[in-house]
């Protein structure tokens, strides 16, 4: 379990920088990364068919049974790994949009 | 131009099979929320594959390119930027909330927080909003059918308008969640297609993307904000603000088995969507190196490369991609729309006390309505970008004050301030849009700032009338413990 929890971990850092390098290569005119975005497409589908295929059995069960109790959620959310890379996301895309479409605007 | 009768037997083979593994979760339906919102028992890969099907559209597949073909690759980050942003707020601030609140539509979500006046205007706001969107991926839906069979685009539009509704009053939402998933794998399966095709000439061509691209293109196509002026730059990114926990984001919330799925569903299908972003500029670049012909018509860039680069079995799974994509965008608006006419409206103000089977017939009605406007609204619509600029000029000021408020406000509001906001805001909107959205001081402001601007003095002025509700944030534990269904 500990060896999953990092290797999610792991996957989620490289899926992030993935993205940032496609970014950057807009803005920096370096456009041979841009080759990089198939795969990030390809590996998105795969993971959610997987996901899908794993969930399935349990969906199915869900949607037979007559009554199901929901799961228990507390009303303050979760902080785990996935919330702190939202968290960076948030932050850092308004920099990267805004500051890119500012400052070029600036200079043009 | 059309394209070989194999391949139209493929594509219609292909949706046959779609429609059919969907309809079969028909069996599932025993009540009204089952309908509507899949009794709350969806999981992640389905909130993730039905949010990617559905927010992106097929309207968005040809005019992205097409804008990118014509403007550079400015065209994503000034007409997308703020909905990656709108969606990033959506999925981080209000999707778990929405979800622990129990609501089934955003105008429920309007009673909740500020009454049954605001629940009423947001429901027939929300079920315009519904028809606009509907109206553009019919739009798009109705130039592929005239590129794939050779018929006028209004017939297009029409006939699959018919087809969609069919399909979505029969199976509800459940229908819609698996026919979206396997829309997602369709749609993203043309994208890798085309993308392929697309690298494996400009190598052929060119020796590397890079090179081509900078041989084609100089200056401005190549910076983040090419040629476009300041009104269009600031209108395109106050339009985004539509999509600030759009209808869409609700209707997945509020399906979700739990918050923290639709918090993580509906942030991981933003990823995604930008990975089809990225495929999507590469096909816009790709249409300015290797385009022979401009394209009459900037939408249908992405058919006529398409046209010009795949071979004929190919083209066909792509072109299915593309019309799954549209399929999917609209099966969700109209069971949003089914949901605001049957539960908020037909429930709450007609028959308190309809069976499950009378919502269920009224929320069709709804998404017959639905249909009908959207057809109308697409008949007289000139471009896709222009409808996409005018409709978040509208509707933008109309819903994203009362919505932050709703949400981040924690002290008591009053039912009338949503109310004057989301009159004013749209009064103001649509009377700027009709002054020709003049300057002021030289400063451009579009139809919607001014709209917002009026959207938020009418929600101060509007909360020192009617009275004041209990604040839903300060007693949230009672959301805490989940009921049986």
């Amino acid at each position: 379990m500990k060896h999953q929890k990092l290797f999610s971990k792991i996957c989620i850092i490289i899926v992030a920088c993935l993205y940032l390098a496609v970014y950057l290569s807009l803005i920096f005119k370096q456009y041979n990364f841009l080759l990089i975005a198939p795969f990030v497409l390809a590996g998105w589908c795969l993971f959610i068919t997987f996901i899908f295929l794993k969930d399935y059995k349990h969906f199915i069960k869900d949607l037979e049974a007559e009554e199901i109790v929901e799961p228990a959620y507390s009303v303050k959310e979760d902080r785990d790994f996935l919330y702190i890379i939202h968290t960076i996301a948030i932050i850092f895309w308004p920099i990267f949009w805004l500051g890119s479409i500012i400052i070029d605007y600036i200079l043009r | 131009m059309t394209i070989g009768l194999s391949d139209q037997i493929i594509i219609a083979v292909i949706f046959i099979v779609i429609t059919w593994i969907s309809l079969n979760f028909r069996k599932y339906i025993k009540n009204a929320d089952d309908y509507f919102i899949s009794g709350r028992k969806i999981t992640f890969a389905l909130i993730v594959s039905s949010m990617v099907a559905s927010w992106h559209s097929v309207s968005y597949y040809l005019w992205l390119p097409g804008t990118i073909f014509t403007l550079g690759w400015s065209g994503w980050i000034v007409t997308c930027g703020g909905y990656v942003m709108m969606d990033l707020i959506s999925g981080y601030f209000f999707s778990y909330k929405a979800r622990m609140l129990r609501v089934w539509s955003l105008p429920e979500l309007f009673r909740t927080v500020y009454g049954n006046t605001a629940q009423l205007i947001s429901s027939i706001a929300y079920f315009m909003f519904m028809a606009t969107f509907s109206a553009m991926e019919i739009i798009a839906i109705g130039l592929i059918i005239n590129f794939i069979f050779g018929i006028p685009v209004s017939w297009g539009i029409t006939i699959s308008t018919i087809i969609i509704l069919i399909y979505v009053i029969i199976g509800g939402q459940y229908s819609e969640y698996i026919a979206d998933f396997i829309q997602y794998i369709l749609m993203a399966l043309g994208l890798l297609i085309i993308a392929f095709f697309c690298f494996k000439q400009i190598f052929h061509d060119y020796g590397s993307f890079d090179a081509a691209v900078k041989s084609v293109w100089n200056g401005p196509k190549l910076r983040p904000t090419g040629e476009w002026t300041l009104t269009q730059i600031i209108g395109f990114s106050i339009a985004a603000l539509q999509g600030i926990f759009s209808p869409v984001h609700m209707s997945k919330a509020a399906s979700a088995k739990t918050p923290k799925i639709a918090r993580d569903g509906i942030l991981c299908s933003l990823y995604n969507m930008l990975a089809h972003d990225w495929l999507l500029i590469i096909i816009g670049i790709s249409a300015a190196i290797l385009l022979k012909v401009a394209p009459e018509n900037t939408d249908q860039t992405t058919l006529l490369l398409a046209s010009q680069l795949l071979p004929s079995t190919i083209m066909a799974i792509f072109l299915a991609g593309l019309i799954a994509n549209g399929l999917a965008t609209i099966n969700t608006t109209f069971v949003i729309g089914g949901t605001i006419l049957g539960k908020d409206i037909f429930q709450k103000y007609i028959k308190p006390k309809a069976t499950d089977k009378q919502i269920i017939n009224a929320g069709r009605l709804g998404m017959v309505l639905l249909g009908i406007v959207a057809i109308i609204i697409g008949f007289y619509s000139d471009s896709l970008l222009n409808l996409i600029y005018y409709s978040g000029q509208i509707f933008a000021p109309i819903f994203v004050i009362p919505i932050l408020f709703a949400f981040l406000y924690k002290k008591r509001m009053s039912s009338m301030s949503s109310v004057f906001a989301m009159i004013l805001g749209f009064a103001g909107s649509v009377t700027w849009i009709i002054l020709k959205e003049p300057s002021i001081f030289s400063i451009p402001i579009p139809g919607s700032v001014f709209g917002i601007v009026l959207s938020l003095l009418g929600f101060i002025i509007g909360n020192f009338f009617g009275q004041k509700k209990e604040n839903i944030w300060v007693n949230l534990n009672k959301y805490e413990t989940p009921k049986i269904i």
